[in-house]
C-alpha cells in the first residue's frame, strides 16, 4: 500500500511526458517471438528503432544495409528506392514514396516515424552538425517484485531483490556509437561476495561506420549476423508470425550490442571493408561463459553438458557455473554485390577450453561434439522483376548440409506473396544460428512456407501463412521422427489512420509432450489453436483505446486438454501527444494449466516494453507513467499487479519476468544530453 | 432419490451453460446480438452491452421467455424497460430463472453515456439472490460495464464484463465473472455479420458467429453458431407497428431445443415510416 501510495504521489508530481512505445506491428512480431526475445535477451533492435525515431533516417542517403536495420522493409523495395532514387534523384517528399514501386500506403505509415526527407544541400549542414553533436545517453532501471513467496526463495539467494541496469552511451546518427552497460538479475549479489565489482554483467562497445572504405569497425561486444541465419544469427530475428512478408533474414553482419542478455554475442573485435564492389568482414572473440560442466571422474575429464544462457548468478549452484570456460571464436565473410544481385561466402569457427559432451540420449546422437566447432555457407540474393529470391547453403566441420531457398513476390499490386523451403540435415549443427526455420536451432528439419498477404480493399487486408515442416530425428521429448504443420489467417480492418481491428486465427499441430524416458514409447502430436481479437483505436489525439480477447486450447499432452483465455482493455493517454504520457491496462486471465499461458505485450515504459506469458486464473492491472522533462530527462514509472482468483490453484513462478500473483514495480530514469 | 439426482444434475447443467445473465445461457447468444450493430441493437441488447442503450432512442419494454432444452425447471424470464430520464438514458431489468426447488433472480438498473462521437459506455449495477428450497437463500451486489466504439459507418466493437469484480453470495459461493468482447459489420442496411467471443468464469469460451437479414423492413432474420456445444440458432423477427415479436431457438444435438420468445414495445415504431422515407428522398 505504501508503494502505491509513492507511485501516486509520483504521478501527481509528473508533468510532461515521453513516447517509448513501439509499433502495434512490432508489438505483435514481438509476441510472436516471445521465446526467442525471452532466450536471446537482445534489444538492440528496440533501443534502434528509438535512434531512429530521434534521427529518422534520411531516405536521399541511406543505403541498403541502414534501411535493412528497420527489418520491416522487404530487400525488394529497398532495391526499388535505391533504384528509384538513382532515376529520378532525390526524394522531394515522404509522399513521393507512393510512387516507388511496391510502397504501399500502409508500408509507409508503419514506418512513417522512423524515416525523413532531407534536401541534398542541407544534408552537409545536418552531418556537420552531427559531428559535433552527438547525444550522450544515461540510462538507469531499477525493477522488483513484491511478493510474499519471492522473499521466502530470497533466502536461497545471496543478492536482494530488486534488478539494476544502468547504461550509457554516447552516438551520433547511426555511424558513431559507443558505451556500456551493467545489468545485475533479482537475487545476484552487488558490490558484495562474488561479485565485487558491483554487476553481474558487464558490457562495452565502440562501433564506427562509413570512414574511407571502412564500412564498419567495431571493439567490445557485438553480435554477428550472416546469410540466412544456418551459420551464424544473434541478433533478434522474428520467426512465423502475422508480419507474413518478413521472412528473409536481413541485418549488416557486424552490430553493436548493447544489451543485457548475457549469452548471445561476441567480444573482441570486427570490422567490414568495403573495396568496390566487394565487402569484406573478419571477426576475432574471447569471452567467458557459464555453462554445466560434467566429469568424468576415471579418465579425470571436465566436459560441458550444456551452456546456461540465462544469465542468472543468484545461488551458489549458480555461481559454480558462472564463467567456468572460454570461447574463443573467429569468422568472416566476403560478399560481392551489384544492383540487384548479392553474393557472399561466410565462416565461423569456435573453440572452447573444455569439450562439449551432451546427455547420452538418441536425441542427443548428431549433437555438437568436441571442442571445436565449425561452419561455413554461400549465399545469395538477387531481385528479378517482381521477386526477390534469396538463399544459403551451409556445411559445418562434417560437411553435413543445411539448405535454405525463399522468394518474395509481388504478384499482383493488391498481392504479395512468400515462399522459404529448408532442408536441414538431422546431424547438421551450428554454435549461433538462427534461421526461419520451426526449431529454435537450424537442425534436423525440412520444410516449406508459403505467406500470403492481400488487400482486398482500402480498409480491408487479408495475411495468412502455412508452414508443413518434417523432424526426420527425435528431438527433446519427442522420441521419434515427427512432423507437423501450421496455418495462420488474419483478418485486418483499418477504416482509417487511427483505428485497426484485426481477428486471428492460428492452428498448430507439433509432436511433442513426451517425456525424457523411454517409458512413453511415443510421442503424440498435440495440437493447438488460437483465435485473437484485437482493436485499437484512437479516441482522440490525446487518447487511445486498445483492447483484446484471446483464447488457446492446446492438447499438447495426451488426455491433457489445457484452456487459455485473456481479454484486457488499455487506456493510453497523452495530452496533445506532449511530453507526459500514461497508460493503464486492466487484464483477465484464465488458463487451466502452464502450457495453455498466454503472450501479451506490456507497455512498461522501457524501449522494448516487455512481452509476458499469462497463466493461471488473475486479475492483472498495470499503470505507466512516463515524462519528458525539457526533451533531455525522462522518467517513467510501472506498477503491476496481478491478483489470483480466490480458490484458483497456485502455479509456479517461472522467474522473476512472470509476476502472477504479485507486484512489481519498475522505475526507469533517461538523461539524454 | 432420482428426484434428488435429476434436480442435482439439471443444477449443474444450468450452471454450467449460463453465459449472459440470470437464466439465459451462451446457447441463447442471439438474444440482443444486435447490440454489436447501429441498425438492429433494441432493447434486448441492453443485458449484452450496456452501452446499447444509447441507440433505443425511445422508451421500450422487452419480455423474454427462454425454457432450455425443453426442461420446465430451467425456464427463464427477463423483463426490461428502457426510459429516457432527465438524467440521461435508464433501464431497468429484472430477470428469473428456475423453479420452486432452486432459482436465481435478478434486479437491475443502467445507464449509459455516449463519450463524443465513436464511443459509448453503459454500465449496470445489479442486485442477485439465489434461493434453493431447504439450503436458505443468499444475495449477493453485482455490476456490469460495457463499451462500444464505432471504427466506422459500418463496423462497431464492444467489450463487455459482467462481474469483474464479483460479489460473494456466502463465504464459498460468489457470483461467476462473464467477459465478452466482439465485432459487427454492416455490409449493407438488410446484411450484417457478428463476431463475438464469450468467456464465463471456469468454463469453455464460446465463439459466436451470426448474421442478421432483413428480408424486409419489417422482418429480420438472425442465425448462426456458438461453439460451445457446437448449437447452431435461428430466430425470426417481426415488427408490427409498435410492437416486435420474436420467436428463436438454438439446437443441441442431444439435448434438443431450447426455444425463446421475445416481445417488445416501443413507444414510437422502429420499422421507418414509408411514406417520409419516400417524401425525404
Amino acid at each position: 500500500m505504501n508503494n502505491l501510495t509513492c507511485i501516486l504521489l509520483l504521478l501527481f508530481i509528473a508533468n510532461s511526458l515521453v513516447a517509448q512505445e513501439i509499433p502495434p506491428i512490432v508489438e505483435q512480431q514481438a509476441e510472436d517471438a516471445a521465446d526467442v526475445v525471452e532466450e536471446t535477451g537482445d534489444e538492440t533492435y528496440f533501443q534502434l528503432l528509438q535512434q531512429f525515431k530521434k534521427n529518422p533516417i534520411d531516405l536521399n542517403v541511406a543505403d541498403a544495409d541502414m534501411l535493412k536495420e528497420l527489418q520491416v522493409i522487404p530487400e525488394m523495395l529497398i532495391n526499388n528506392l535505391l533504384s528509384y532514387r538513382k532515376l529520378m534523384g532525390p526524394l522531394l517528399s515522404i509522399y513521393e514514396l507512393q510512387a516507388v514501386p511496391g510502397w504501399s500506403f500502409s508500408l509507409i505509415q508503419r514506418i512513417r516515424t522512423y524515416i525523413t526527407v532531407r534536401q541534398a544541400g542541407n544534408v552537409q549542414d545536418e552531418m556537420k552538425k552531427q559531428l559535433v553533436q552527438g547525444e550522450h545517453l544515461i540510462q538507469f532501471r531499477i525493477s522488483q517484485v513484491i511478493d510474499k513467496a519471492l522473499a521466502t526463495n530470497s533466502v536461497t539467494y545471496l543478492g536482494s531483490n530488486q534488478k539494476i541496469y544502468f547504461r550509457y552511451r554516447y552516438h551520433y546518427k547511426n555511424n558513431l556509437q559507443f558505451g556500456f552497460l551493467g545489468d545485475r538479475d533479482a537475487g545476484e549479489q552487488f558490490f558484495k561476495g562474488s561479485q565485487k565489482t558491483g554487476f553481474d554483467f558487464y558490457s562495452f562497445h565502440f562501433q564506427v561506420k562509413k570512414v574511407g572504405i571502412l564500412r564498419t569497425l567495431v571493439l567490445g561486444d557485438f553480435s554477428v549476423n550472416m546469410g540466412q541465419g544456418l551459420i551464424q544469427w544473434q541478433s533478434l530475428a522474428f520467426k512465423k508470425g502475422s508480419e507474413v512478408m518478413s521472412v528473409k533474414r536481413e541485418s549488416p553482419v557486424l552490430k553493436a550490442y548493447n544489451s543485457a542478455g548475457e549469452f548471445y554475442f561476441h567480444r573482441g573485435v570486427g570490422l567490414t571493408i568495403r573495396m568496390g564492389k566487394l565487402d569484406i568482414t573478419a571477426f576475432f572473440s574471447r569471452k567467458r561463459l557459464s555453462a554445466n560442466i560434467g566429469k568424468d571422474t576415471i579418465n579425470n575429464r571436465e566436459y560441458i553438458t550444456s551452456f546456461l544462457t540465462g544469465g542468472y548468478h543468484r545461488t551458489a549452484t549458480e555461481l559454480e557455473s558462472r564463467k567456468r570456460i572460454v570461447q574463443t571464436s573467429a569468422g568472416g565473410s566476403l560478399h560481392y554485390n551489384l544492383a540487384n544481385y548479392r553474393l557472399g561466402l561466410n565462416a565461423v569457427h569456435y573453440i572452447y577450453s573444455l569439450p562439449i559432451e551432451r546427455k547420452a540420449e538418441p536425441y542427443n546422437l548428431y549433437s555438437v561434439k568436441g571442442p571445436k566447432w565449425s561452419n561455413f555457407s554461400i549465399d545469395q540474393s538477387f531481385t528479378w522483376k517482381n521477386s526477390h529470391w534469396f538463399g544459403e547453403l551451409a556445411f559445418d566441420n562434417q560437411l553435413n548440409k543445411a539448405f535454405l531457398v525463399g522468394v518474395m513476390l509481388s504478384a499482383d499490386p493488391k498481392i504479395d506473396l512468400s515462399f522459404i523451403y529448408r532442408s536441414v540435415s538431422s546431424a547438421y549443427q551450428a554454435l549461433s544460428a538462427n534461421a526461419f526455420t520451426e526449431g529454435t536451432q537450424p537442425n534436423n528439419e525440412s520444410g516449406i512456407y508459403a505467406g500470403m498477404a492481400i488487400r482486398l480493399a482500402n480498409a480491408w487486408q487479408l495475411k495468412a501463412f502455412v508452414d508443413i515442416f518434417h523432424h526426420p530425428w527425435l528431438k527433446f521429448q519427442v522420441n521419434r521422427p515427427s512432423e507437423g504443420s501450421e496455418f495462420m489467417v488474419q483478418l485486418l480492418y483499418t477504416p482509417h489512420k487511427g483505428a485497426e481491428l484485426y481477428c486471428q486465427f492460428r492452428w498448430r499441430s507439433k509432436a511433442g509432450g513426451g517425456e525424457d524416458n523411454a517409458s512413453i514409447p511415443y510421442s503424440m502430436n498435440g495440437i493447438t489453436r488460437n483465435l485473437r481479437l484485437n482493436l485499437s483505436v484512437d479516441l482522440s489525439r490525446s487518447l487511445t483505446f486498445r483492447a483484446r480477447a484471446e483464447n488457446l486450447t492446446s492438447d499438447n499432452k495426451v488426455g491433457q486438454m489445457q484452456r487459455g483465455f485473456l481479454i484486457y482493455s488499455d487506456i493510453l493517454f497523452w495530452p496533445n501527444q506532449k511530453s507526459f504520457k500514461t497508460s493503464i491496462r486492466l487484464q483477465f486471465t484464465e488458463t487451466t494449466g502452464y502450457d495453455s499461458r498466454i503472450y501479451a505485450y506490456e507497455n512498461d515504459g522501457t524501449m522494448g516494453g516487455s512481452v509476458l506469458s499469462h497463466w493461471g486464473k488473475c486479475f492483472r492491472y498495470y499503470l505507466t507513467v512516463s515524462n519528458n522533462l525539457k526533451k533531455k530527462f525522462t522518467y517513467s514509472i510501472h506498477w503491476a499487479h496481478s491478483m489470483p482468483v480466490k480458490g484458483s490453484p497456485a502455479l509456479p513462478i517461472m522467474n522473476t519476468q512472470q509476476v502472477n500473483g504479485k507486484a512489481e514495480i519498475k522505475l526507469q530514469l533517461m538523461l539524454i544530453i | 432419490m432420482k428426484c434428488l439426482l435429476l434436480i442435482f444434475a439439471c443444477l449443474k447443467f444450468h450452471s454450467a451453460c449460463r453465459a449472459q445473465m440470470t437464466g439465459l445461457p451462451a446457447s441463447s447468444a442471439f438474444i440482443g446480438i444486435g447490440a454489436y450493430t447501429s441498425s438492429h441493437a433494441n432493447i434486448f441488447s441492453v443485458s449484452k452491452n450496456q452501452a446499447a442503450l444509447i441507440d433505443i432512442k425511445k422508451a421500450a419494454v422487452g419480455v423474454i421467455a427462454f425454457r432450455p432444452f425443453l426442461l420446465k425447471g430451467l425456464d427463464a424470464y427477463s423483463t426490461s424497460i428502457a426510459l429516457n430520464s432527465p438524467l440521461g438514458k435508464v433501464a431497468i431489468i429484472a430477470a428469473y430463472s428456475g423453479e420452486v426447488l432452486y432459482n436465481e433472480s435478478q434486479f437491475g438498473i443502467a445507464t449509459a453515456r455516449k463519450l463524443g462521437e465513436c464511443i459509448q459506455v453503459g454500465i449496470q449495477f445489479n442486485y442477485n439472490s439465489i434461493r434453493q428450497q431447504g439450503y436458505g437463500k443468499g444475495s449477493a451486489p453485482g455490476v456490469e460495464i460495457g463499451i462500444l466504439i464505432k471504427l466506422s459507418e459500418k463496423c462497431r466493437v464492444g467489450i463487455h464484463a459482467k462481474n469483474p469484480v464479483a460479489g460473494k453470495f456466502e463465504e464459498y459461493e460468489r457470483l461467476q465473472s462473464i467477459y465478452s468482447s466482439g465485432f459487427g459489420y454492416e455490409f449493407s442496411e438488410k446484411f450484417s455479420l457478428v463476431f463475438e467471443i464469450i468467456k464465463a468464469e471456469n468454463l469453455e469460451a464460446a465463439i459466436v458467429v451470426g448474421v442478421i437479414y432483413c428480408i424486409d423492413p419489417r422482418v429480420m432474420i438472425c442465425t448462426g453458431v456458438s461453439t460451445l456445444y457446437q448449437s447452431p440458432w435461428f430466430s425470426i423477427e417481426y415488427l408490427l407497428k409498435k410492437y416486435s415479436l420474436s420467436l428463436g431457438t438454438s439446437y443441441h444435438q442431444q439435448l434438443g431445443f431450447s426455444p425463446t420468445l421475445a416481445i417488445a414495445f416501443h413507444l414510437k415504431s422502429p420499422v421507418p415510416d414509408k411514406k417520409k422515407v419516400a417524401a425525404n428522398e
